[in-house]
């Protein structure tokens, strides 16, 4: 059924959206291509080359940090019957046409976490409150607090009791400074709707991650996300290490996932007669 | 979804440029092997991230005239994943699904 929506919504946003092509083309002949580089290493490479930056300073992550799009992830553990059944639903982009897929990320929906932590990892950056770290990512402007005034996570996501808590794209989260450069974040309640991984593994709501951020020196970052998911995987394990660069100009490009765009580049890239008239 | 070998096509004609997120498009028209005039989608970053690369709004516009190196599909023969684009003055357009991902100055 959600194919079947999608469908629809991409045949009449493409009507629409054709048009305004046109328009935003003689808009780029107006002006020539400006000068284009080469290069030949990775943003961790590049971002390397700044060195160290001297001592981190104490209990603080604050600033803008430069990764990979995509993070290096560990064999998984087997998953259990649980498991395997819901991953037996997740079509990703890998063995499936982008059209028959039914990766969350394909429509823009939020990536969520801990999968966040794992692909589009290319720019992360951290604020410090009083009550808690507010995590940003490059990816979509979104955000996730990080609770550090000693609350306990909830227990009870999703269960039925009156005041049990919603299940959340981005989880729930609290963390602590284990000493003066590791902070650890336990998060829990993620929705179920997201995934782990681009391969689609799943998760339960009962998902819990534990984040381990060691802040190496000024200029770098290392984070070892372990997940124990005892309903979807038969042992806990640590799904990556990432690691990740001080950037010297602190800012981002904006990468946002724009719907109306994205429903367009599934359209033209599924579907060879859409091309022809979007070329015309 | 793409073989990660690329096929090269000549004398590619661009038809639109999409500067868009999450996925830049380019479509172009080249000829197969028995002449006929093929319509092609090769996919990008996002504008975000091939700017990283060099890559702006004007980098290229329906008319040019390129060489396309692509990775196909496996579910369509038409579309793909770019790896690079040879513009006529020699210059190179890379997508940011290879090891370099730019320029940090442009963070």
């Amino acid at each position: 059924m959600r194919n079947n929506l999608r469908s629809s919504i991409i045949t009449l946003s493409g009507i629409l959206l054709f048009g305004s092509f046109a328009a935003a083309q003689s808009k780029q002949q107006t002006e020539p291509p400006p000068p284009l580089r080469e290069g030949s290493a990775s943003i961790l490479d590049k971002l390397a080359a700044e060195g160290t930056g001297g001592a981190a300073p104490k209990r603080d992550l604050t600033g803008f940090w430069g990764s990979s799009v995509g993070q290096k992830i560990n064999p998984l553990p087997p998953m259990t019957p649980w498991g395997e059944q819901v991953f037996r639903t997740h079509k990703n982009n890998s063995e499936y046409a982008v059209a028959d897929s039914n990766d969350p990320d394909n429509t823009c929906d939020p990536l969520g976490f801990p999968r966040a932590m794992v692909f589009m990892t290319r720019g992360i950056a951290f604020s410090t409150m009083p009550d808690r770290v507010i995590q940003m990512w490059q990816y979509d402007k979104t955000w996730r607090e990080v609770f550090t005034d000693g609350r306990p996570l909830p227990t009870n996501v999703g269960g039925s009791e009156k005041d049990a808590p919603d299940p959340r794209y981005w989880g729930y989260s609290v963390g602590r400074w284990v000493d003066d450069y590791a902070f650890v974040v336990e998060t829990t309640g993620s929705d179920e709707n997201t995934w782990l991984d681009n391969a689609g593994h799943p998760h339960s709501v009962g998902i819990h991650v534990t984040e381990t951020y060691k802040r190496l020196d000024h200029n770098d970052l290392e984070v070892t996300v372990r997940i124990d998911d005892p309903k979807a995987y038969t042992r806990p394990f640590d799904i990556t290490t990432a690691h990740f660069k001080w950037i010297p100009k602190q800012d981002f490009e904006e990468q946002i996932c724009i719907g109306s765009q994205e429903l367009d580049y599934l359209k033209l890239i599924a579907d060879p007669g859409a091309r022809k008239e979007a070329g015309k | 979804m793409y073989v990660r070998k690329a096929i090269v096509l000549k004398d590619a004609t661009v038809t639109n440029f999409m500067w868009q997120n999450p996925h830049t498009l380019v479509l172009f028209d080249a000829k197969d092997d028995k002449g006929n005039v093929v319509h092609w989608a090769g996919e990008a970053g996002s504008a975000g991230s091939i700017r990283l690369l060099g890559w702006n709004k004007y980098s290229l516009k329906p008319g040019d005239v390129v060489t396309v190196y692509i990775w196909p599909s496996k579910f369509d023969s038409t579309a793909g994943r770019l790896e690079k684009i040879v513009r006529e003055d020699g210059r190179t357009l890379r997508d940011s699904d290879r090891e370099d991902d730019g320029d940090i100055n442009k963070y």
